[in-house]
């Protein structure tokens, strides 16, 4: 397990710096998005792989836990969020699980690609949800913070 | 009655515009261009501003003068989003008149990218490290970390062309799956799969499926449902890459042995 883990942050973390690369990512903000996505991964990993929770409950947890990191790192750096989030959340989104559903109907395996789209939509919708509910509920404790000031 | 518009409210909604169409080609969610651009036309003293913000293009209409602007290019480059918010900030605070603002946002958009020779190597470290995710050891690292090399050194044949971005995914699919299937053969360095799935990380576009998500939620309806057609049509594409990559080594193979 600690090994499956270890091999996951490393793979995450690198992929996490190449891609932010690929997006043209401030350079600044190359190592706080990369250890935010290498935690992302081994949260998803040891909760869906070895604390048998399921699967959009392990992709929610973890994206929560990423876009409260990215949203406190982004008001210490003065960056928007979501510039952090980006480049953090590539680890965990499901671009290789909609290529996988395609693949499948390239081989005529529709069964197979009708519930691996499924799976991709809801690791979506888990991801998006997760950094919806933080960004709404930062957003409301800073306005009330700006009209007290 | 209908006024005529002076040359400096022509520049402030020409800022408006500009930034808008920055942070849209630059991969911004819709909800933050609206955003974006309210801000500045608060900033620039302006009032009755209303805005409409697709994927494809941006409507901005102020005290009944209309401006439409068309969006033909689509990316990621979040080193432009994050400098047009800051541009939008300052003339929100009124530290920029729209003259710096114009001038600042001319020099965002003239923003070069990274060097190829960085490229080459940040898509080699994303294919290699994503090939460990998806269960292969050191030898699949070092292929697939050859191959997203190869790969992106032939990415700018197809960055202008139409329709480089479909054309591109389908060659890099095939590109990524012929040569990890190939090399398999000559050298066995592991988990095929696990070499193609990495490689062709840097092509596929969740993130463009998450924010088409997020547009969804925030109520753009319209965005949300053109974003996710785009990141289907995509994902198609580099399977189809793979699919007929995989085919041609068979092929070859055949042939060869």
């Amino acid at each position: 397990m600690i090994r499956d883990l270890i091999v996951n942050a490393v793979g995450a973390f690198g992929g996490t710096i190449g891609l932010s690369l690929l997006l043209n990512a401030p350079p600044r903000s190359l190592l706080p998005a990369a250890a935010t996505g290498m935690l992302g991964q081994v949260i998803y990993v040891f909760l869906c792989r070895y604390a048998g929770a399921s699967l959009l409950f392990s992709y929610f947890l973890a994206t929560v836990v990423m876009s409260v990191i990215c949203e406190v790192a982004a008001r210490v750096m003065r960056m928007p969020s979501t510039i952090l989030l980006l480049s953090a959340l590539v680890p965990l989104v499901p671009g290789y699980n909609f290529y996988a559903m395609m693949l499948a109907l390239v081989q005529d395996n529709g069964r197979q690609a009708a519930s691996l789209g499924m799976e991709a939509m809801i690791i979506v919708a888990s991801i998006a949800v997760g950094a919806a509910v933080t960004s709404v509920v930062f957003r409301a404790i800073s306005m009330r913070r700006r009209r007290r000031a | 009655m209908q006024e005529t518009m002076t040359g400096e409210h022509r520049l402030k909604i020409d800022q408006i515009c500009r930034a808008a169409q920055l942070i849209l080609e630059n991969g911004g969610e819709t909800y933050r261009v609206e955003e974006t651009a309210l801000r500045m036309a608060k900033g620039f003293g302006l009032q009755n501003v209303n805005i409409a913000a697709f994927p494809t293009s941006i409507f901005v209409e102020v005290d009944g003068h209309m401006r439409v602007t068309r969006i033909n290019r689509r990316g990621t480059n979040t080193t432009k989003l994050e400098r047009t918010n800051s541009v939008s900030r300052s003339v929100e605070r009124g530290e920029l008149t729209a003259q710096q603002a114009k001038e600042e946002l001319e020099r965002i958009a003239q923003l070069p990218g990274l060097p190829q020779r960085v490229l080459v190597a940040a898509w080699g470290l994303t294919a290699g490290s994503f090939s460990l995710l998806f269960g292969g050891g050191v030898g699949v690292f070092l292929a697939s970390f050859l191959i997203g090399m190869l790969v992106q050194a032939v990415q700018p044949l197809f960055s202008r062309m139409e329709m480089g971005g479909l054309f591109g995914s389908f060659t890099g699919g095939l590109l990524t799956a012929f040569l990890a299937q190939s090399a398999a053969a000559v050298i066995p360095y592991g988990n095929v799969n696990a070499a193609i799935a990495g490689g062709i990380m840097p092509l596929l576009t969740g993130l463009l499926m998450t924010t088409a998500m997020r547009d969804t939620m925030y109520g753009d309806l319209v965005s949300g449902m053109t974003r996710a057609v785009e990141a289907l049509l995509l994902a198609a594409s580099v399977a189809l890459g793979v699919y007929t990559g995989l085919q041609a080594a068979a092929m070859m193979g055949g042939v060869l042995l």
